[in-house]
């Protein structure tokens, strides 16, 4: 017995192990190349990302991909942090934006999650099936109706026409749902056998056993907010305004150095956000094994 | 007599529907209001008129061999990305599972492709999978014959892509599945003698359908939300292998036909809707009414 | 259990559907409603509503008697972007000068930006009074145009008389004319030449008039080839993209818009291939960078292009051949129709959902003035080969841009060499502004063919196949 599960446990870390390099290696790649020089990004991969193949041309393709910098230089970092002005204004504000649109959708999340989940009312499980429809649907469907909306409205131009239908997607309510669902009902039973009113044990029994699931919310739509790029685009009006994935997007591949640079800067607030909320993910989830 | 209070279960239907209300309402605002504007649009004649045409612009469509195409390739690729990414990131997590202490540090590994930006993980596939690229390179070095990435083969470049960046999403999504099941179940089988596969198939899968059925929902969604990184690699009329319903829409898009669109936007609605109202309604079956 | 029949209802319903898209008549999608009971010949004829040549006029002009024009208002939104600003601001100062009671909010942006935006604000009938665009704007002007969205202007000409129709390019005007209505009216536009010299051609026993035709111009290149089979076509190989450029000026029409199917005049575009595969493989050749005049005077090729240089740079290698006693010849590609079909490039148009319609207009009339279009190629630093589109100032826009030039050969250019130009760009019969996707979809599919790699028929079909299925998008 022991013997097989040493053998099971060699194997699973020698599949975990190729896999995690299969993963990581993209990343990897975007952090060792920020910190190349231009020159030696351009000549490694200039005529790659330029030109394409000959069909009748016959020389050998040469790759001249490496891990390890050649020439390091931190001119990157200089020229998108300091010799940009306004990036760390966009930090800052892309940052705020993701912050509301994230708090207000867990907020939305948390009440519309334990309506759908803990209690009975007609016509809630259609309702509930058309909001998972409706968030099913890809961004050209929206984009043009939502702006007809926010115009009649009056919010183009002003934040608000980002944040709100931010706020609203269904996604947030559909995974607390199913998170809240998982628990027990005879917890709740018990808060109520204690006096505590519907808020109240929303408050003070529901969220805390739904931990993990609130922490993959919060993660999962930072990411998604963070990198939002039309919504912005079409519904503010000055320039300025725009968020900082925006200015991300428009870097184009002739820049190798800044676009890596970038990415990795784009990359650290949403990683540090995961760090942040890991152990939360994981809460009542029992170490226990399959065997 | 009259009753001095409604009873508990209307009570609760009530308490129940005012908790959804929030996310309802919003969901009114900002999704329903603009489909039906969507719906609206695709019945009428033109961009300059309003005449209502009826089903005329649906029969249009439909006989498009270009929608034909789109439709083709979009189910070819949901039913075979589907299922992969299902199984791979089942697995990956059934083998986290086993030690959560000694693999955390891969569950961080495999989520690392969520949070870089999506132009940096397009130039990372440029050079890789580009006609100079790396895995060109390779091939030729191998002594075969480099492969057009951009053409027939796109469409394993975008269903490595996809695959890439969700497996870590659904993992986190599956490890929390795979807490749900009572540890006693296991334990019981074990004394019983059943060995893995046994606990696999009779324990563990009927245990999660209901978290799988929410995690293939999130990864439809997903997979719409991946074309963003097809336009940006391919362009906006790629090789007939790729060719998908976005491409339609957001092509039409562009040459501000949003009646077309909106009648795109309408049929996919419906296969969604059907999608769903199957999933849910086994779901039905599966819980015996327990909604 | 409710869920289950609803999701079965909308099951069947989609079938149905599909069904019905299978039968019933195949209909010719139309963006109005026009009197099918009209055939043929068109009622109002203006002379600046002929058919496209060659195409059957099925789509007779509409009824604009009881047209009026839009009313006043006090606003004029515009969109642009970056570079077509510099045309635009001065177009914008004009008319602040001749309405002083209208707000003009002008925003300028970055090109890409733009687009995506004006896009959404037009489909929810906000956004612009007018566009001034280009066809990176609108990748296909034709599909746009059978939308609906942008507005009929003849009735606007007919209605209007400061505006005159004859004082504009003819040919050029023609290309915004669209299934019997017109939806844009071009600003600027480029003039595809080729460059050579008649010492060259009296060496290959061609004759310089029969460049002027079709079928004409196709016999010189395969004589050309013929007498001298190791020379190339152009000063750069056939590789390198020349076939899509060289295509381009053919004006060939692979998708008929009109009547929105793959037709095309198969025997010109076989004779226009075959052509292309003879310099193809004897001569590939890579991009010299040279002057056109060079190779020329070398007499290693039969035709200089421009390709993307601009025009002044092409009256640049004009000028030399002089110098090197060659007599320069400016020819035209003849299109296949045996005229000759120019490439808009700046145009402007109305969306029919445009708040101040009226002032959209009125800055269309001015962009179009004199004053404005003998500044529309003014750009020193970023030279483009574009022609106004009006005629008065032709000529004295030419001398303008030599003017910039005075250093490298504003002396040898005569006013005899201006004048033939201009004279050139009077033959123009039409205009089009295809999507790019069209060409490279031809090079993409014919090259096998010209590689040698693969038969005509199958690579005609492929192409067919793939253009189809643009055209139904």
């Amino acid at each position: 017995m022991t013997k097989r599960k040493k053998t099971g446990d060699l194997v699973t870390l020698v599949v975990l192990i190729l896999m995690s390099v299969v993963v990581i290696l993209p990343v990897l790649f975007m952090v060792t190349h920020s910190f190349m020089s231009g020159n030696e990004l351009t000549a490694s991969y200039g005529k790659i990302l330029s030109s394409s193949k000959d069909d009748e041309d016959d020389t050998p393709i040469e790759i001249d991909a490496h891990l390890i910098p050649r020439e390091p230089s931190l001119k990157g970092y200089w020229d998108v942090f300091l010799a940009t002005p306004d990036y760390l204004g966009k930090f800052w504000l892309s940052l705020g934006l993701c912050a509301a649109i994230t708090a207000g959708q867990t907020l939305l999340a948390c009440l519309g999650g334990y309506g759908f989940a803990k209690f009975k009312y007609p016509g809630k499980n259609l309702l509930f099936a058309l909001m998972v429809l409706l968030m099913m649907l890809p961004l050209q469907v929206t984009l043009v109706p939502n702006y007809i909306v926010l115009d009649k409205l009056n919010m183009i131009g002003s934040y608000s026409a980002i944040i709100l239908p931010g706020i609203c997607s269904a996604f947030g309510v559909f995974l607390l749902t199913q998170t809240f669902k998982s628990i027990p009902d005879s917890v709740l039973e018990a808060a109520r056998l204690d006096g505590a009113n519907q808020f109240k044990t929303l408050l003070l029994v529901v969220i805390p056993q739904a931990k993990a699931g609130i922490a993959s919310l919060v993660i999962l739509n930072f990411i998604d907010t963070w990198n939002m790029v039309e919504q912005p685009l079409v519904f503010l009006k000055d320039r300025l305004k725009y968020p900082l994935s925006i200015f991300l997007s428009q870097i184009k591949n002739a820049d190798l150095s800044r676009a890596f640079v970038c990415g990795i800067l784009a990359m650290l607030p949403v990683l540090l956000l995961f760090l942040h909320f890991k152990d939360a993910l994981m809460t009542g989830i029992e170490n226990s094994a399959l065997k | 007599m009259k009753q001095h209070h409604l009873s508990l279960k209307t009570k609760d239907a009530v308490t129940g529907f005012l908790f959804t209300l929030p996310a309802l309402a919003g969901l009114a605002a900002f999704f329903v209001v603009p489909f039906g504007i969507t719906m609206k649009m695709s019945l009428t004649e033109s961009m300059g008129s309003s005449k209502f045409v009826g089903l005329k612009n649906y029969s249009d469509v439909l006989k498009s061999a270009a929608f034909k195409l789109a439709a083709k390739n979009t189910f070819k690729f949901f039913g075979v990305a589907l299922p992969c990414i299902l199984i791979l990131s089942l697995l990956i997590a059934l083998l986290l599972f086993r030690n959560l202490k000694k693999y955390d540090i891969f569950r961080t590994f495999f989520v690392f492709p969520l949070v870089l930006p999506v132009s940096s993980v397009v130039l990372f596939f440029q050079i890789v999978f580009s006609d100079l690229g790396v895995v060109n390179g390779v091939l030729e070095h191998l002594g075969m014959h480099a492969a057009d990435w951009t053409g027939e083969q796109a469409f394993w470049v975008l269903l490595i892509l996809y695959l890439w960046k969700n497996t870590g999403y659904n993992m986190v999504l599956f490890l929390a599945a795979l807490n749900s099941v009572p540890p006693d179940l296991y334990e019981a089988a074990s004394l019983d003698g059943a060995g893995w596969w046994k606990k696999l198939t009779r324990i563990t899968l009927p245990m999660i359908a209901p978290h799988t059925r929410f995690i293939l929902v999130i990864s439809i969604v997903n997979l719409f939300k991946s074309f963003r990184e097809a336009y940006i690699l391919f362009g906006d009329h790629p090789d007939q292998s790729i060719y998908m319903i976005q491409h339609f829409m957001n092509n039409n898009f562009i040459n501000l036909n949003y009646i077309r669109l909106s009648v795109g936007a309408a049929l996919v609605f419906l296969v969604i809707f059907a999608l769903v109202g199957l999933l849910l309604g086994l779901r039905d079956k599966d819980e015996g009414g327990h909604e | 259990m409710k869920t289950r029949v609803l999701s079965l209802v909308f099951t069947l319903a989609l079938l149905l559907s599909a069904f019905a898209g299978c039968s019933g008549e195949t209909e010719i999608s139309s963006g109005k409603t026009d009197n099918p009971g009209q055939s043929g010949a068109n009622d109002i004829v203006s002379e600046n509503n002929d058919p496209v040549p060659g195409t059957e006029e099925i789509y007779p002009a509409p009824d604009y008697s009881d047209f009026a024009m839009p009313e006043e208002t006090n606003r004029l939104v515009v969109y642009i972007g970056e570079f077509a600003n510099r045309v635009m601001t001065p177009a914008i100062r004009l008319f602040e000068e001749m309405y002083p009671g209208v707000e003009v909010d002008l925003q300028v942006t970055k090109d890409s930006e733009c687009r995506q935006k004006i896009r959404t604000e037009v489909a929810a009938g906000k956004g612009p009074d007018m566009f001034l665009a280009t066809g990176e704007d609108f990748p296909d002007i034709y599909k746009t145009m059978s939308t609906g969205i942008l507005e009929d202007l003849n009735p606007y000409i007919q209605k209007d008389n400061s505006f005159n129709m004859s004082e504009y390019n003819e040919g050029v005007m023609r290309g915004g004319v669209f299934r019997g209505s017109r939806y844009i009216l071009p600003a600027a536009y480029q003039f595809p030449v080729l460059l050579t010299s008649k010492e060259i051609l009296e060496e290959s026993g061609i004759d310089p008039d029969s460049l002027n035709t079709y079928q004409g111009f196709i016999d010189a290149c395969t004589a050309y080839h013929n007498a001298k089979p190791k020379n190339k076509l152009f000063q750069d190989g056939m590789k390198n993209g020349y076939l899509k450029y060289l295509f381009e000026y053919t004006g060939i029409r692979m998708i008929d818009y009109e009547t929105n199917s793959v037709s095309f005049n198969e025997e010109r575009f076989k004779q226009f291939i075959d052509v292309c595969k003879l310099y193809y493989t004897s001569n590939p050749g890579q991009a010299t960078g040279e002057l056109a005049c060079d190779p020329l005077s070398r007499r290693e090729c039969l035709f200089g292009t421009m390709g993307d240089n601009d025009i002044m740079l092409f009256l640049t290698s004009y000028v030399y051949m002089k110098a090197y006693e060659l007599t320069p010849l400016l020819s035209l590609v003849p299109d296949e129709n045996d005229g000759a079909t120019a490439q808009i490039t700046y145009f402007t148009a109305i969306p029919t959902g445009a708040a101040n319609k009226l002032n959209g207009w009125r800055l269309i009339k001015i962009l179009l003035s004199d004053e404005i279009q003998y500044g529309i190629d003014d750009s020193k630093e970023n030279q483009r080969q574009l022609f106004p589109v009006g005629n008065p100032v032709r000529n004295e826009s030419m001398r303008k841009l030599i003017s910039y030039h005075t250093a490298t050969y504003a002396d040898f250019v005569t006013e005899e060499d201006i004048q033939m130009i201009s004279d050139k760009t009077m033959t123009i019969t039409n205009a089009v502004m295809f999507p790019t996707v069209i060409y490279h979809d031809v090079e993409e599919n014919m090259v096998p063919y010209l590689s040698g790699n693969d038969s005509y028929e199958k690579c005609l079909g492929r192409l067919k196949n793939e253009l189809e299925l643009y055209k139904d998008e």
